[in-house]
C-alpha cells in the first residue's frame, strides 16, 4: 500500500485566529464528499499537520453512532503515541455523546512539525461514527 | 412560534484555512442599532445572529450577562428557529455572569441558523448588556 500522502497545515499566518484540524469516521457509510473515512483497525490516518511553535488547545469530540465489534478504540495522536492528543479514554468511542476539554499527555507547546493521525483499534468493527476537532493556535503574537 | 425579525444572514467563512469560526450578537438596548456587533431585538422576536454551515462541528457556546439588566425580569434564549433554547435556554438577564451552553454542542447535518430572542419583561430594557458566542469548525481536513 502506499505510504499515505502528509498534509501540509492550512492557516493564515499572521491572524489572531484559532486554527484547527478535524476528522470525521464513519465504519458502516463513509461519504468523502462529506470528508469522512472509514479506518482500518491498526492503520493510522493522518488528519492533519501541527506547525512547528503551535499550541495545541483542549479537543472536542461526538460520537454520533457507538462502535460496535470487541474493545474498539479510537486515538488520535502522534506517529510514536496514538493517544497524544485524545486518547480513546477520552474519544469513549462506545457511547454516543459528545464532549470538549479533552487533552492528552502530548498537548500544548509542539517544539516542532507533528503530522497528527488516528488510529482505530479492536476487532469486528462495521459501525461507529464520530466527528474529533483538534484546536490549536499558531501565532506568537 | 415567534417570528423572525431579521432576513438571514449566510454563513460566511474562508473555505481553505483551517480556523475555528464563530458566531457572535452583543446586545445592549441603550446604544441601538447600527454599531456591530450592537444588535438590535424586539421583544418575543427572534433575531437571526448567523448561520452554521452544513457538516459543522459546534465546539462550545456562552452567554454572557456584562452588566444586569433594568428594569428586571429580561431573559435571552439562544438556539434555532425550531428550537430557540437550544443553546441558551431563557437565561436571566438579571445579574452579570457567564453561562456556558450544554447542549446542541456537536456535529451539525444540515445548515442551522441561529436566532437570539428576547423575551420577559414589557417593552424594551432601559440599559444592560450581553454577548453571545458560538465557534465551530467546518473544515473537513
Amino acid at each position: 500500500m502506499p505510504a499515505q500522502k502528509i498534509k501540509p497545515w492550512r492557516g493564515y499566518p499572521s491572524a489572531n485566529v484559532v486554527h484547527a484540524m478535524r476528522v470525521h469516521v464513519n465504519m458502516a457509510s463513509p461519504s468523502p464528499s462529506l470528508g469522512q473515512v472509514a479506518l482500518t483497525a491498526g492503520t493510522r490516518f493522518h488528519i492533519g499537520t501541527l506547525p512547528a511553535g503551535a499550541f495545541v488547545l483542549p479537543a472536542s469530540k461526538h460520537v454520533l453512532v457507538a462502535f460496535n465489534g470487541t474493545t474498539p478504540t479510537v486515538d488520535v495522536g502522534t506517529e510514536t503515541v496514538p493517544g497524544a492528543f485524545v486518547p480513546s479514554a477520552a474519544i469513549a468511542p462506545g457511547a454516543v455523546a459528545f464532549a470538549g476539554g479533552l487533552s492528552g499527555p502530548n498537548h500544548g507547546f509542539q517544539a516542532s512539525e507533528t503530522p497528527v493521525y488516528i488510529v482505530l483499534g479492536g476487532t469486528g468493527i462495521t459501525a461507529g461514527e464520530v466527528d474529533v476537532v483538534l484546536p490549536f493556535y499558531i501565532s506568537k503574537d | 412560534m415567534t417570528a423572525l425579525l431579521y432576513s438571514k444572514r449566510p454563513a460566511r467563512q474562508y473555505p481553505n484555512m483551517q480556523a475555528v469560526h464563530a458566531i457572535r450578537a452583543h446586545y445592549k438596548p441603550a446604544a441601538g442599532p447600527g454599531s456591530a456587533p450592537i444588535v438590535p431585538m424586539t421583544l418575543n422576536k427572534q433575531v437571526h445572529i448567523g448561520t452554521i454551515p452544513a457538516g459543522a462541528m459546534i465546539l462550545a457556546s456562552q452567554l454572557q450577562v456584562i452588566s444586569a439588566f433594568t428594569p428586571t425580569g429580561y431573559k435571552l434564549s439562544v438556539g434555532t428557529p425550531s428550537n430557540p433554547t437550544l443553546f441558551a435556554n431563557v437565561v436571566s438577564l438579571d445579574a452579570a455572569g457567564i453561562t456556558p451552553g450544554t447542549t446542541g454542542l456537536g456535529y451539525v447535518p444540515d445548515e442551522t441558523p441561529v436566532v437570539a430572542t428576547l423575551s420577559g419583561g414589557l417593552g424594551s430594557p432601559a440599559t444592560g448588556e450581553a454577548d453571545v458566542l458560538l465557534t465551530f469548525y467546518w473544515n473537513k481536513d
